[in-house]
């Protein structure tokens, strides 16, 4: 598969992944080329793995914490909750804008390793074994993010009832 | 909302909006861009190295060829035995199968001694030039 095919079969969930991921449509446009970049690079390791998805998502993942990192070292603010908000709203498209706009809500507050795994376990299907090896933890660090993020949601959900 | 809200089966309604239409044609060609920028050659060198390449393979290929052909052409003159090149040390056999072969090896080893004759005496030629460069230094 080259990485026009990539683009067409994943780029949807790559792009809203890296939405979740940096709070930030263009920083999520700006890395996301940055990973088609690796992934040209990489053509023979692209075309040796067996689980497509879980390694795009995986190089993704590793160029976003590479942009949070150099984000970091810049002193660069981080996206606040309010801008969060709004790049998770523009992503996702639910029943209502009025349910898109409180799923935007609940998920901008929770932390962003939570949101990750939720978005990773709901919208990308992956399992917690797939999801330890794009966010490089262990199965059970997965799999509790998760839970806690769940937890979180339900409880901002039933508050802003 | 009822009270008790199910976040998973709740997030599970909605999907990622699609990429927008603009998004592939800003990514690719600044993706083939910059992997032309950083190519370790670029395709014209690469061409360049290949046709270095085959030119030199060509010439000892050539060379190879030549020396053969050349050999053969001096064994066919000189009527020696087609022998095969040697090894370090094979010279004296082949020399004394030369030897054994020819008829007029009594001609050969007077041009052998002759040979020796005009070494020793460059090698006292030599000595004596040495001796005198020496002689005129001091």
């Amino acid at each position: 598969m080259n990485i026009q095919e990539i683009y067409d079969r994943y780029g949807e969930k790559m792009l809203g992944y890296l939405i979740m991921k940096l709070g930030s449509r263009t920083d999520a446009e700006d890395v996301l080329q940055e990973v088609f970049l690796r992934l040209a690079r990489h053509s023979l390791r692209r075309r040796l793995v067996r689980n497509q998805a879980a390694y795009v998502l995986k190089a993704a993942c590793n160029e976003a914490n590479r942009f949070l990192e150099c984000r970091l070292r810049d002193r660069a603010e981080r996206a606040g909750v309010q801008d969060v908000r709004e790049a998770i709203r523009d992503a996702l498209s639910g029943p209502s804008p009025e349910a898109e706009d409180l799923a935007a809500k609940a998920l901008a507050q929770i932390p962003a390793e939570q949101r990750e795994v939720i978005v990773l376990k709901i919208f990308e299907g992956l399992t917690f074994k797939e999801i330890g090896s794009v966010c490089r933890v262990p199965l059970y660090t997965a799999a509790s993010r998760y839970r806690n993020g769940i937890e979180k949601l339900r409880a901002l959900l039933e508050e802003s009832r | 909302m009822t009270k008790n809200v199910d976040p998973e089966e709740y997030l599970k309604k909605f999907t990622f909006r699609p990429v927008p239409p603009g998004l592939r044609d800003k990514i690719f060609p600044l993706v083939k861009k910059r992997r032309a920028r950083a190519a370790f050659w670029t395709p014209l060198q690469w061409k360049a190295v290949a046709g270095f390449l085959i030119l030199g393979v060509s010439a000892v290929l050539i060379d190879v060829g030549a020396a053969r052909s050349q050999k053969a052409r001096l064994a066919g003159l000189l009527n020696l035995p087609a022998v095969s090149v040697r090894e370090n040390g094979g010279q004296e056999e082949l020399l004394s199968e030369i030897w054994a072969s020819r008829s007029d090896s009594a001609w050969i080893e007077e041009r052998l001694k002759l040979e020796k004759k005009v070494a020793g005496r460059e090698d006292r030629r030599e000595l004596f030039l040495y001796l005198k460069e020496e002689f005129d230094g001091s």
